[in-house]
């Protein structure tokens, strides 16, 4: 061997270290490649070398071939290594150039409005018919427009009865039809259609033709509640109207029941709530009494469960209605109930959420 | 109705210690709804009491001030007779001076809460008052004398009353009750009556002053009155069928008319009456107290010697009551006549004629009894509801007149002694009314116990102990029908079986209210479960809101299903005349009770209201898109009153932008989530859309769309014609939707379309772009349908990528066809010659291809 075995092993370290120092200035993918091809190409230096090795024994070949190669592989690694940081780097420039405004987004720009949301009603009113789903009560319906029949007389309030007073009705021209003033009608509609044992909710608009102001409004919610079976009991009813209101308030509330004259029940009560607006204080919206009429209720009048073609001797039920708008405006604190049908986008657009 | 407690007590001796806001709660919760208790004097005067000072004594650090030892005697203040000190700067205060004393917490007319505070060190324990203070002018106070300083009251004052009551004026509180919770109990309408369910509520006794006894008394001043058998100078007449159900008369001579005494003023005054004369407030008293109206003729005035019970006969059209008013009558009324002409309607209110005035000294007393349903038609009809109508219409008891007529007497002679009842009581009425069998409902502790709930709460034979306490307290007679007193025989008293109490569920009230709803523990059912899920309507809406609410970022409004004609005009919907024109105004449905001409009929359609909140929102937001899931009516039916449709309504507005494609794209996106084949056509020859009706002048003339589905129309979309926008006041663009969701609904989800899987393709497609030159009024769909009719069966789909504007009034439009076979790859050939297919078809139809 020309050269001694330490000599050439130097000389690569030397290749190696000579090509560290020129990839340093290097600042372009073309230049890298290059630079490589320069060292670990066909007639780069290492090749040279290992061509040159002709006379060496077997074990200096080893010894350099071995070397050599650990070269080639660090030269390898660390071309590909500044190949990758100069592409993320390019990348990244045309990037920047793209650059655009992150926080000009729609909620920002006066773009008109964007929100969506439900109506405050609808969503108190899935609200209250998924709990009476999961409870096993139907959800049905009934029309806005109906009869005496329905509205009136198989509920058991007869013609010429005083509690037709009660009840502010708006009546068609031929005096035979009306704009329901309850959803009760539902609860005709239902019984119609059913064999006992069976349980139904009923929500929807009710009319009644009052003067309107802050707290009334001649169009507004209910729900109707049913429940028809063996042996129904006042502590039963109170069962389903706790679990209601505990479940549309989620928390305890203070409730007052007494008796309430309807109709259509016997006996027949009315559950107050304290005034979730004032805390019991008084504000408008409880009519400064501390208390809001929530939950009128009672047993199924016998007399309306003859209507329904219910045989009273076997079965008894009971029955309820929860005006929806006075819990919306608990709920939500709104002080004035003819904003629900204004159709104002200042409005529902405050409760643009799901 | 507002309910005197003073005059309760003359029937129920509650204890002391029941608060007037305990009372209120109590009737609350056991028998009506009392909307508020107040008292009659204020609270301030009632606070404040009379005392005496006893000794008086330099402050120690403050020269102009005195330490005052004062007592306020020794019965009605609970800590003996202790003595009290304040510090008081007055110059009158002197030993034995009696002074009004408030102690701490009074409030002053000021506001001023009287807090304990020390004045130079010392506590003074309330304070002694000037008349200023308590709200009094100089010279009032009772003939106290205020110079300078404590308002001196006079030496004869007991120590220790309250300032209320050295005034002379009691306190009373008063209850007041609403009168729709009484709509069932006409024996509430009277303080007695009210007395007996407070007597119950709070388990003491009622005091009946008006029984046997006493009625025997009364009767017996009658027949004494009354020996030499002199005849009534006024008999009474049924005469055919009315509402007069019975009626009693009787005549008393030498009353004369004056101011009431005092105390029936008060009485009066305090629940809202104003007094008139002593004979008006005896009626007026008697009915407040026994909740029967009644009613005193001037007996000369009525210058017959017969009262007449009948309809309303032919010539007596006209009628001016009391208060001066004329009132049309009709033959079905009812009115107590002369052997002439009406008097009084019957139950209503008396005739101006025949009414007591100052100059009247014979008078005819009249207590009856009326139909309730009569009562209120006329009463209704005539739109005049009085104390006296609203009572009768609850459905009064006969058998309590008598009594009512007899306390009459009772205070006529009270306050007239001089008066002289003349001849006999007069009776006439339908047969049978004052015999009528008592009303016996069957009932069972276990039946009540059972509907109540509380079964197994309270033991039976307790139970059936307050049961039969609480029923002998309102006054029904409990018999036992077996051995083990499990079955009961109620018998309802006659003034509670008129109307109100009619079945066993009715006893089941009585007993629940009077144990205490608040005490019966809820309890879960038990019955079977069955699976329940919401109907298709219902679920169809919900995902019609949810698309709406999450996909298309859109609002939720409620507008009135109730419009008015001239948001109809406005909306230019009475412009719209074709073969059913007639009920576009929903002339036939207009109420004859509406409360505005703005809400005064059902609405045909969702646009005027539609128009309507949209002209509201633009006037604050540049752009906005909202929905309403809404009913609309219109007679157009032979087999019902009327046709009610729940409708979707869909508005998009902006200021700037035209957004008719965004709301095609929106509605094209909400059936496909809802699964239902609809499709957006343009105009159909043939078809009318009745929705969007062709002649209505805010109909875009080209950007609408009819909804198809099930092959009808069922729907439409339409940009709203500027020229509609100056009855609203905007600008902009508006485009608007709306969809009849009946047909959906009546289908109950069966159209529904089925998804079923298809595998994926195993072998490539081929994508062919052509550009072909179109007119620029040339609708893009139209070119696509040319190629979707080209018959190759491996065109699997079309569409347009680009259109762009060329000169003299053309387009190009790139169109895209996907060549498929399932079953192997495309041959190079057969796709050349499908890609020639379509651009020769594409040509054959008017669109060359762009060169």
């Amino acid at each position: 061997m020309s050269e001694n075995l330490q000599t050439v092993i130097a000389k690569i370290s030397k290749i190696f270290d000579q090509f560290v120092l020129d990839l340093k200035s290097m600042n372009s993918k073309a230049q890298v490649l290059d630079l490589k091809s320069k060292y670990i190409g066909k007639d780069g230096p290492l090749t040279i070398i290992m061509k040159g090795l002709k006379d060496a024994t077997p074990e200096e070949k080893r010894e350099i071939g071995k070397k050599s190669n650990e070269c080639k592989d660090q030269i390898e690694k660390m071309s590909k290594s500044l190949l990758e940081e100069l592409e993320h780097k390019e990348i990244n420039r045309s990037l920047e150039e793209n650059w655009i405004d992150i926080s000009d987004r729609d909620s920002i720009r006066a773009k008109g409005l964007c929100s969506s949301g439900y109506h405050p009603i609808t969503t108190i009113q899935r609200e209250i018919e998924d709990i009476f789903i999961s409870m096993g009560f139907e959800v049905l319906d009934g029309p806005y427009l109906e009869d005496d029949y329905h509205n009136f007389e198989a509920l058991n309030i007869p013609k010429d009865h005083p509690a037709r007073d009660m009840q502010d009705t708006f009546w068609f021209k031929d005096m035979a039809h009306l704009l329901r003033t309850h959803t009760s009608t539902i609860q005709v509609r239902g019984m119609e259609n059913r064999t006992p044992p069976f349980k139904f909710v009923g929500p929807g608009k009710v009319f009644r033709c009052e003067r309107t102001d802050a707290s009334h409004e001649f169009v507004f919610h209910q729900i109707e509640g049913m429940m028809v079976d063996k042996n129904i009991s006042v502590a039963n009813l109170m069962y389903f109207s706790k679990l209601l209101l505990s479940e549309v308030f989620k928390k305890e509330v203070e409730i007052r029941l007494r008796p309430g004259f309807f109709p259509f029940v016997e006996p027949g009560f009315e559950i107050d709530i304290r005034c979730l607006i004032c805390a019991g204080k008084g504000c408008p919206v409880c009519k400064h009494s501390g208390w809001v009429e929530l939950l009128p209720c009672g047993l199924v009048h016998p007399n309306v469960l003859k209507y329904g073609k219910v045989d009273t001797s076997i079965y008894n039920g009971f029955a309820f209605g929860l005006g929806l708008d006075r819990l919306v405006m608990m709920k939500y604190a709104i002080d004035d109930i003819r904003l629900l049908h204004a159709g104002d986008l200042r409005f529902v657009s405050q409760f643009a959420s799901i | 109705m507002l309910i005197s407690i003073d005059w309760i007590k003359c029937f129920v001796e509650l204890d002391k210690n029941i608060s007037k806001e305990q009372i209120g709660n109590k009737v609350t919760t056991v028998t009506a709804e009392v909307e508020g208790v107040t008292e009659t004097v204020s609270e301030l005067f009632t606070n404040v009491r009379v005392a005496q000072i006893k000794s008086i004594r330099r402050h120690p650090d403050a020269e102009k001030l005195n330490l005052v030892t004062f007592s306020i005697g020794d019965e009605s203040n609970g800590d003996g007779n202790k003595l009290l000190e304040v510090v008081c700067g007055a110059p009158n205060v002197r030993e034995g001076l009696k002074v009004p004393y408030a102690p701490l917490g009074t409030k002053f007319p000021d506001g001023l809460v009287l807090e304990a505070k020390k004045i130079r060190g010392i506590v003074s324990c309330g304070m002694l008052c000037s008349s200023k203070e308590l709200g009094l002018s100089e010279s009032a106070g009772g003939g106290a004398t205020s110079a300078g300083g404590l308002l001196e009251l006079r030496e004869d004052a007991k120590v220790g009353i309250t300032f209320a009551e050295y005034l002379g004026e009691e306190s009373d509180v008063i209850l007041h009750i609403d009168n729709k919770s009484l709509t069932h109990r006409p024996d509430l309408w009277g303080h007695f009556g009210m007395a007996r369910e407070i007597a119950a509520m709070f388990a003491v006794p009622l005091i009946n002053r008006f029984d046997e006894e006493w009625e025997k008394k009364i009767l017996k001043h009658i027949n004494n009155n009354n020996n030499n058998n002199t005849s009534s100078p006024i008999k009474v007449y049924f005469e055919g069928e009315s509402a007069g159900l019975s009626y009693y008369g009787l005549s008393v001579s030498g009353v004369k008319v004056k101011e009431s005494p005092q105390w029936m003023q008060r009485r009066l005054t305090n629940v809202g009456l104003r007094p008139i004369n002593n004979i008006v407030d005896i009626s007026n008293y008697v009915m407040l107290e026994l909740g029967i109206p009644l009613h005193i003729f001037d007996r000369d005035l009525i210058a017959d010697d017969k009262i007449v019970i009948r309809r309303v006969g032919s010539n007596e059209e006209k009628f001016v009551t009391l208060d001066g008013v004329e009132r049309e009558l009709i033959a079905s009324d009812t009115v107590v006549a002369n052997s002439k002409k009406a008097l009084v309607i019957a139950g209503i209110m008396g005739g101006l004629e025949s009414g007591v005035n100052e100059n009247t000294t014979n008078i005819f007393i009249e207590v009856a009894n009326w139909k309730a349903a009569y009562v209120r038609r006329t009463s209704s009809r005539i739109g005049l509801r009085t104390e006296s109508s609203q009572r009768y219409e609850k459905s009064l008891d006969s058998m309590l007149l008598k009594r009512n007529l007899l306390r009459a007497l009772e205070l006529v002679l009270e306050l007239c002694p001089e008066a002289k009842v003349v001849g006999q009581i007069e009776y006439a009425g339908e047969a049978g009314d004052i015999e009528r069998k008592p009303l016996i409902i069957e009932t069972s502790v276990e039946s009540i116990s059972k509907q109540l709930g509380i079964t197994g709460i309270t033991q039976e034979d307790t139970l059936l102990k307050q049961i039969e306490s609480i029923f002998t307290a309102l006054e029904f007679k409990v018999e036992h029908l077996n051995e083990n007193n499990e079955k009961l025989k109620v018998t309802v008293p006659s003034f509670r079986a008129t109307k109100d109490i009619d079945c066993e569920a009715a006893l089941v009230e009585e007993i629940g209210r009077m144990i205490g709803y608040g005490t019966i523990k809820p309890q879960a059912p038990t019955s079977s479960i069955k699976a329940t899920r919401f109907s298709y309507t219902k679920e169809f809406h919900r995902q019609i809101q949810d698309f709406f609410v999450l996909n298309a970022k859109c609002l939720e409004i409620f507008t009135y299903p109730l419009v008015g004609e001239r948001l109809l005009r406005d909306a230019l919907w009475d412009k719209i005349k074709d073969e059913s024109s007639a009920h576009f105004l929903n002339q036939d449905l207009i109420l004859v009770n509406a409360l505005s001409k703005d809400h005064d009929r059902m609405r045909p359609s969702l646009i005027p209201s539609i128009l309507e909140a949209a002209s509201l929102n633009q006037k604050y937001y540049d752009s906005f898109r909202f929905f309403e899931i809404g009913r609309v009516f219109d007679r157009e039916t032979n087999t019902s009153f009327v046709n009610e449709k729940n409708m979707l309504g869909l508005a998009l507005y902006s200021k700037k932008q035209n957004l008719f494609i965004e709301a095609a794209n929106m509605l094209e996106d909400l059936f496909r989530c809802c699964k239902i084949k609809v499709d957006l056509k343009g105009e159909i020859p043939k078809l009318s859309n009745r929705y969007i009706p062709n002649n209505w002048p805010g109909k875009h003339p080209n950007e609408f769309l009819n909804v198809m589905a099930f092959g009808k129309i069922v729907g439409g979309l339409v940009s709203v014609n500027p020229f509609i926008f100056k009855n609203f006041k905007m600008k902009g663009h508006l485009t608007l939707a709306v969809v009849d969701l009946s047909s959906f609904e009546e289908s109950e989800g069966k159209q529904k379309i089925k998804t079923n899987y298809k595998p994926i393709a195993k072998y490539p497609s081929a994508t062919f772009d052509c550009t072909v030159v179109a007119s620029d009024r040339t609708y893009v769909s139209q070119i696509l349908e040319v190629v979707k009719k080209i018959k190759i069966n491996e065109l699997v789909e079309s569409k347009i990528v680009d259109i762009f504007p060329m000169e003299d009034n053309k387009k190009a439009v790139t169109v895209r066809t996907v060549f498929l076979n399932e079953k192997q790859t495309l041959e190079s050939e057969f796709i050349k010659s499908c890609e020639d297919q379509v651009v020769a078809t594409l040509a054959k139809s008017g669109y060359p291809l762009k060169v």
